[in-house]
């Protein structure tokens, strides 16, 4: 229990960090005797109290509990966070620091990339998910570029690898025009085959 | 294939223009000195901005965001619009908006033109532009009031 960064220094030499170090104990000898320190004690006995006081002020006050709308609110929101996943950088960083100051989430990408897989009526998207490149070498200097995984179903009559190249320029023209990076490298799995 | 993003012209108006002088800080976005304005004021101003940019499908709220309306004193009150928030250091203004864009606008050019008004609604209050952050949360692919 100690204050932080404290220098205040009491009449007999103390500091007044050491009176609060014990200030929960009975009174050293030194304490019993010396008028500086029982001054400081009493100060933060009444500091003490204060604090607790206010505390259980706060803890009482109906106006400080959250509702339960708000809280089913935080709830719904901090899954929605869960689910949209890493900040992907739209732009090479400008100060220098790793910190982006313009993101797009993850979850944001892959919905571009699921839902231009989607228009193809003989491919089924399913998992999707992107990361950084760390080598880029396009021709927009400030542009991120990205690797993008997808797995998808394809029907078993149309079924052939010109139909995934196809997606796949379908997928680095869509995200470049929606989003803004660079789509890399896009690796497309093929996981099951279904009937048209 | 979505549409360029043009920087939409923004006019920020107040009720006393007395001291008002034009400025251009920008090609497209034209703004006014303004009087200074408190944090939680900026907020709102900045809303109204951001959702005026277009591509811009709305403002998406955070657990942080909420979290901060509720801070007795925080730049964000009960009634500021979710996903802006702002943190001062005297002079030098910090903004953080969180949003969802609409697929016919490319999400990192409404983000760059986010990142330029906010600016300009700063200076134009005579606050300081420090680190300004855009996260597009979410792109809506279907058709929006935005658009």
């Amino acid at each position: 229990m100690a204050l932080a960064n404290s220098t205040t220094r009491l009449g007999c030499g103390r500091e007044i960090d050491e009176v609060w170090a014990n200030a929960d104990a009975p009174p050293n000898a030194h304490e019993m005797e010396c008028p500086d320190c029982q001054a400081a004690r009493a100060s933060l006995a009444e500091l003490n109290t204060a604090t607790r006081e206010l505390r259980s002020s706060d803890r009482e006050d109906p106006s400080l509990r959250l509702s339960a709308d708000l809280v089913s609110k935080i709830t719904s929101i901090a899954r929605a966070e869960v689910r949209r996943g890493r900040r992907i950088p739209l732009r090479r960083s400008q100060s220098g620091t790793d910190e982006a100051d313009l993101t797009v989430s993850e979850q944001a990408i892959a919905t571009v990339i699921r839902h231009t897989c989607d228009q193809l009526p003989d491919i089924e998207a399913r998992r999707c998910s992107v990361e950084v490149v760390d080598d880029a070498a396009g021709p927009d200097p400030d542009a991120v570029a990205i690797r993008a995984h997808l797995r998808v179903s394809v029907a078993a009559s149309t079924a052939s690898p010109g139909r995934i190249e196809a997606l796949r320029q379908e997928i680095i023209a869509a995200v470049e025009d929606q989003v803004g990076v660079t789509a890399q490298i896009v690796d497309i799995d093929v996981e099951d085959v279904h009937d048209a | 294939m979505p549409e360029p993003t043009d920087v939409p012209e923004i006019m920020i108006t107040t009720s006393d223009r007395r001291d008002a002088g034009r400025v251009h800080a920008g090609s497209d976005v034209e703004s006014e000195i303004l009087g200074p304005v408190d944090d939680q004021t900026l907020v709102s101003l900045i809303g109204v901005t951001v959702l005026a940019v277009d591509g811009v499908a709305r403002l998406e709220p955070t657990v942080k965001s909420l979290f901060r309306a509720r801070i007795p004193g925080s730049s964000s009150g009960p009634d500021s619009p979710d996903g802006i928030a702002v943190t001062s250091y005297g002079v030098i203004t910090e903004a953080t908006v969180d949003l969802a864009t609409t697929a016919r606008h490319q999400s990192r050019a409404v983000a760059e033109s986010i990142e330029r008004v906010v600016r300009e609604v700063l200076e134009a209050h005579g606050r300081e532009a420090g680190q300004i952050r855009v996260n597009v949360l979410s792109i809506d692919q279907g058709p929006s009031a935005a658009d």
